[in-house]
């Protein structure tokens, strides 16, 4: 549910607010394991052991944009980073980046979320390998983890929709207010750093949390039954908080992010049969349920036969194919969003798809071994052509004491 | 309250702007005059020379007398200026004539006389600009905002396609604006200040590697340097805005609307 306080209010309170929102003290602050959660007023505390926006249950709109450091020195780059920290705790707790500034002034606050509640903002960011060059002296600190994701069949990626030295993940319940966030964030950066590219997402493709009903997908079925489930701690130390024994210790409490915007030829797909949708996905496409089961929450069974001995769900099922059984046990959270960026004028087709977000503690070991086998025997992805990628390191979270990257820099 | 020396290096920095803007007023004027003595003679490789000449003057004092509805409609006009029917003067109009294919004087002759006879006149309204140091800095934010909207992406020379003598002269009255108040943001906000100057040493390099004004056709600049261009650009004129609103103190364009 959106909190009620809006911004002007939270203004007009107290300067100590930013203060005690950004130091994690008192309630914001989550227990030592636990992500940011929304205390009840629309607002996700920025501060707290791991970054918000990635076990936070999904909100329905996000802004993604990666940027190209350009600042000339690492202490350059520390500032930029400690100036997000700072505006981004005030933004999650629905203040404005900072107060008026005069008439003669440019406004310090871009000012469209001015009177908006919080809306469950989170704001995640990460750090591209492509940070880890000579330019600032960190190539000894680049995680072994964070490696640069190999070729798959059938990429087409571009490289102004890939890469980035930087990410910022931002999510919301009101489009406007996640705008908001990286459009000030973008302003921020000047002189130290140009965006790269910038995707708009909407809706809930995935469903972390419990309470959630599973949301559709651009193809009409239901998507992120089988996800992990955030509120399951053993399951996110498992395959997604990484812990103390890391090879870069400023990484322990972080996680690693894969993006892929994948655009789905909807076109080709809408005039497939439903039977034929059903079997490339492995689920019925009314209900979710796997083929062969009635309830969309029925454990996955890949070993089922039909009455000719065939393989209920068949061998190139996308639910089989992406299964943890059949990928050495291997499972990520996936955290992505729809988006609709116009037509491709080349085709007349819509510009649509997926921005797949997803989050885990070893990207050579879960999403790359996942997407190779995918890429391969998933009957989906004819449908499918990734057009951007990204890996990124997101470091764990910030605090007006440790400001984002203070522990790497 | 301001230091004797602050109020000095607010003085100075109106006096150093007035000077440039009699400077390129009257550079204006002439390299007019030359056009039209050029298109006279009949020489089309001498009045595009002097084309492009009064081009860029012009571009140095366009923020300022481009809200002059009387003289900017003569100096500088573009087609999309006024309506489908209507035609247009100025710099732009004499642009087309001499630069389109075929392209001779004798259509020039005619479009140029509101050209000179209205130089003079801007040159006399400029003559009565006295800027607090806050609107030269503000001056500067909005030709750098200008070279992004239209000279980078090629919207302003489009017959010559020429826009890199646009976007050399703009950024060199920005920078011009910041070197005026650069002494006294030195006193008052060093830190934005010396950031202010770098960001313009790397701003001016990068339109010094495009190539020489004048000869590098729109087309030939590659869609990543007008991208890292207009970067750039966007950079410096935040940081300048920045610089601006710290000289309120000595001064401002005029009251707030509100």
């Amino acid at each position: 549910m959106t909190g009620k306080m809006s911004r002007r209010r939270l203004l007009a309170g107290t300067g100590l607010a930013s203060a005690a929102v950004l130091a994690g003290s008192g309630s914001v602050l989550a227990g030592a394991d636990t992500p940011p959660q929304d205390t009840g007023d629309g607002i996700i505390a920025f501060s707290g052991p791991h970054q918000a926006g990635i076990t936070t249950p999904e909100q329905q709109h996000m802004v993604f944009a990666t940027y190209d450091v350009t600042a000339g020195s690492t202490a350059a780059l520390a500032a930029l980073l400690n100036g997000w920290t700072t505006a981004s705790g005030r933004m999650t707790a629905g203040q404005e980046v900072q107060g008026p500034d005069g008439p003669f002034a440019p406004p310090p606050d871009t000012g469209e979320a001015v009177g908006l509640p919080a809306s469950q903002l989170t704001l995640t960011f990460g750090f591209g390998p492509s940070l880890f060059d000579d330019r600032f002296g960190l190539a000894g600190r680049r995680p072994a983890a964070l490696v640069d994701l190999p070729p798959f069949p059938n990429d087409a990626l571009e490289p102004s929709l890939s890469g980035g030295d930087l990410c910022i993940q931002a999510c919301a319940n009101d489009a406007q207010v996640a705008f908001h966030a990286v459009h000030d964030l973008t302003r921020l950066a000047l002189g130290s750093a140009t965006i790269r590219y910038l995707q708009v997402g909407f809706g809930r493709t995935a469903s972390p949390g419990a309470g959630q009903q599973t949301p559709r997908n651009l193809l009409g079925f239901h998507d992120g039954t089988a996800n992990l489930d955030p509120a399951d701690h053993d399951a996110m130390r498992q395959y997604v908080w990484i812990d103390h024994g890391t090879d870069q210790p400023w990484m322990a409490g972080g996680t690693y992010m894969v993006v892929r915007r994948i655009r789905i030829h909807l076109e080709e797909w809408d005039r497939n049969t439903l039977d034929s949708q059903e079997q490339t996905i492995g689920r019925v496409k009314s209900s979710g349920a796997p083929l062969g089961s009635k309830n969309p929450a029925d454990p996955v069974n890949l070993n089922a036969l039909g009455a000719y001995g065939e393989l209920v769900i068949p061998n190139n099922a996308h639910i089989r194919v992406a299964s943890p059984a059949l990928n050495n046990g291997q499972a990520i959270l996936r955290r992505g969003y729809s988006f609709a960026d116009g037509v491709d004028l080349q085709s007349g087709e819509l510009d649509a798809g997926l921005f797949f977000i997803c989050f885990q503690k070893d990207p050579r070991q879960q999403f790359i071994p996942i997407q190779t086998r995918l890429a391969g025997n998933d009957a989906l992805a004819e449908y499918l052509l990734h057009t951007g990628s990204g890996v990124f390191a997101c470091p764990p979270g910030a605090s007006a004491d440790r400001p984002l990257g203070a522990a790497l820099l | 309250m301001a230091t004797p020396t602050e109020n000095a290096a607010a003085s100075a920095a109106t006096t150093t702007f007035r000077g440039d803007l009699d400077r390129d007023a009257s550079a204006f004027v002439t390299d007019v005059d030359l056009l039209q003595t050029a298109v006279d003679r009949g020489s089309v490789t001498q009045a595009r020379s002097y084309e492009l000449a009064g081009q860029a003057d012009y571009d140095q004092f366009r923020a300022l007398e481009s809200g002059n509805g009387t003289t900017a409609a003569t100096l500088d006009e573009l087609a999309t200026d006024v309506g489908a029917d209507q035609s247009f003067g100025g710099l732009h109009a004499v642009e087309r004539d001499l630069w389109s294919p075929g392209g001779t004087t004798v259509e020039a002759a005619s479009d140029i006389s509101g050209l000179v006879a209205q130089a003079p006149v801007a040159e006399y309204l400029l003559a009565k600009e006295v800027l607090s140091p806050e609107a030269i800095g503000t001056t500067g934010v909005d030709e750098l905002g200008w070279v992004v909207d239209m000279s980078i992406p090629g919207r302003e020379e489009l017959y010559s396609h020429l826009d890199d003598v646009d976007t050399t002269a703009t950024v060199a009255a920005a920078d011009e604006a910041f070197v005026a108040i650069k002494p006294l943001g030195h006193l008052v906000a060093p830190a934005v200040t010396a950031g202010v100057g770098a960001s313009f040493a790397r701003l001016l390099t990068a339109v010094h590697r495009i190539g020489p004004p004048g000869q590098v056709v729109d087309g030939d600049v590659s869609a990543a340097t007008r991208l890292a261009l207009s970067q750039q650009v966007d950079a410096t004129a935040a940081g300048l805005a920045q610089l601006a609103a710290r000289l309120t103190p000595f001064g401002t364009s005029g009251p707030p609307s509100s």
